[in-house]
């Protein structure tokens, strides 16, 4: 109707292995459509980062990477990045790098850039190096934003900002969609994700665990409580996940006939899924999303 | 178009979008015939992203509450008696958590019912 859907971003079997012999990122898919706000979430040392650099060309790869269908290196002046590692700017202040920005890209918008930076209310002549994580973050979205692209790439946006300024970045990225843009971020924030990702994909230890938006997750996901002796009773039953805390089993099912039985047990206490039980459970489980029996257990 | 949207609520965002546009044909607010807001204009007014508002009026348009003509938008078709019917059928999944939680206490049915009674008649608006 008036909202045309087309592929912006299409990642198929990434790898990426460095010369020290680590796998940061071991044969990922992501996809992401246009007006969508797609969040790459998951704990320090996930391959995020990684992830977001081969997407841009910044570190060689295997597997296939498409940015509007194209090789990225055809693209480039369709995308506005905020790294993870903030030193390019390192050795000017703000009134410098604005000048450098407005030589080199043809699509740079310097009064919005100006309302930014007065918003975030950033010192204009001092030395971008001896910036506050806060304010370093800050100055790079003001540059990022002021870019009139297509795909917005962020590393850690609202690394280091105030929970106001934190909220306010989040509202700019809803904004951008709103105007017909796509963003594509990484966090490691759950309720950042939880407020403004179309999509989201959980990723841990350089796999993703889990794909789909968070109304999916709300509505085809359940968690079940239990203790150890009524997990053994429950015989074959194999679930989504599960994971054992102390003296407590938490189950995840997406199946809503095992939910009823479930259900009707007494001593099995049932929650609605929220992206935080669930990124909790996924992640100390350690296990590939899919099923794992009740025969795993013992392990 | 403004109605609140809770980003905790265990109810899916694009659920609450839908539920609230329910409300507002059931009082009167919007009718038979009118325009849905365009789905930027929604999603700017009541802050969520295009993409589940868009996801919302899909969905009304599959049930038969909306029909969307081209470059106007999506138009009203449906009257009250039709939302009354989609909002019993989520009646029932909204309560069966809570049935089962107090079936599972031995409360029985008719003490369940007689205190649904009494707080509808306490609480009539």
């Amino acid at each position: 109707m008036e909202r045309e859907q087309s592929l912006i971003l299409e990642v198929n079997n990434l790898k990426k292995t460095y010369r020290n012999g680590v796998e940061a990122v071991k044969g990922i898919d992501i996809h992401l459509d246009s007006q969508e706000v797609c969040a790459l979430l998951g704990p320090n040392g996930a391959g995020k980062t990684t992830t977001l650099k081969s997407i841009l060309d910044l570190v060689n790869y295997e597997g296939e990477i498409k940015v509007f269908g194209k090789p990225v290196r055809e693209v480039k002046d369709r995308i506005s990045f905020v790294p993870e590692e903030k030193l390019f700017y390192e050795n000017m202040d703000v009134n410098q790098s604005l000048k450098v920005l407005n030589k080199i890209l043809t699509n740079f918008d310097n009064t919005k850039a100006e309302e930014l930076i007065k918003y975030f209310d950033l010192p204009r002549n001092k030395k971008i190096a001896g910036f506050s994580s806060g304010m370093k973050t800050s100055a790079y979205l003001s540059f990022a934003f002021a870019q009139n692209v297509d795909l917005y790439i962020l590393d850690e946006p609202t690394w280091g900002l105030d929970p106001i300024k934190r909220d306010d970045v989040l509202e700019m990225i809803r904004q951008l969609v709103i105007e017909g843009k796509s963003v594509l971020y990484t966090s490691h924030i759950i309720p950042e994700v939880q407020k403004i990702a179309d999509r989201m994909y959980i990723m841990h230890k350089g796999k993703i665990h889990y794909s789909g938006s968070i109304d999916e997750l709300k509505e085809k996901y359940k968690v079940f409580y239990m203790t150890g002796d009524v997990y053994d009773e429950l015989g074959d039953e194999s679930f989504y996940t599960v994971v054992k805390e102390q003296n407590k089993i938490s189950v995840i099912s997406n199946d809503q006939n095992q939910w009823n039985r479930l259900s009707k047990i007494n001593e099995i206490e049932v929650d609605n899924c929220d992206l935080e039980k669930f990124f909790q459970i996924i992640i100390r489980g350690g296990l590939n999303s899919g099923v794992f029996s009740n025969s795993m257990k013992e392990r | 178009m403004w109605f609140n949207i809770n980003m905790r609520s265990p109810v899916p965002i694009y659920k609450q979008i839908k539920r609230n546009i329910y409300k507002s044909l059931l009082r009167g607010k919007i009718k038979d015939g009118e325009m849905l807001p365009s789905i930027r204009d929604l999603a700017s007014s009541i802050r969520v992203n295009p993409n589940t508002v868009a996801r919302a009026y899909r969905e009304m348009e599959s049930e038969d509450i909306v029909v969307a003509r081209q470059g106007l938008g999506y138009i009203i078709i449906t009257d009250r008696n039709q939302i009354r019917k989609i909002i019993l059928e989520e009646l029932k999944k909204d309560l069966f958590d809570h049935l089962i939680k107090y079936q599972k206490l031995g409360l029985t049915l008719d003490e369940v019912l007689e205190v649904t009674k009494t707080l509808w008649k306490e609480n009539k608006v």
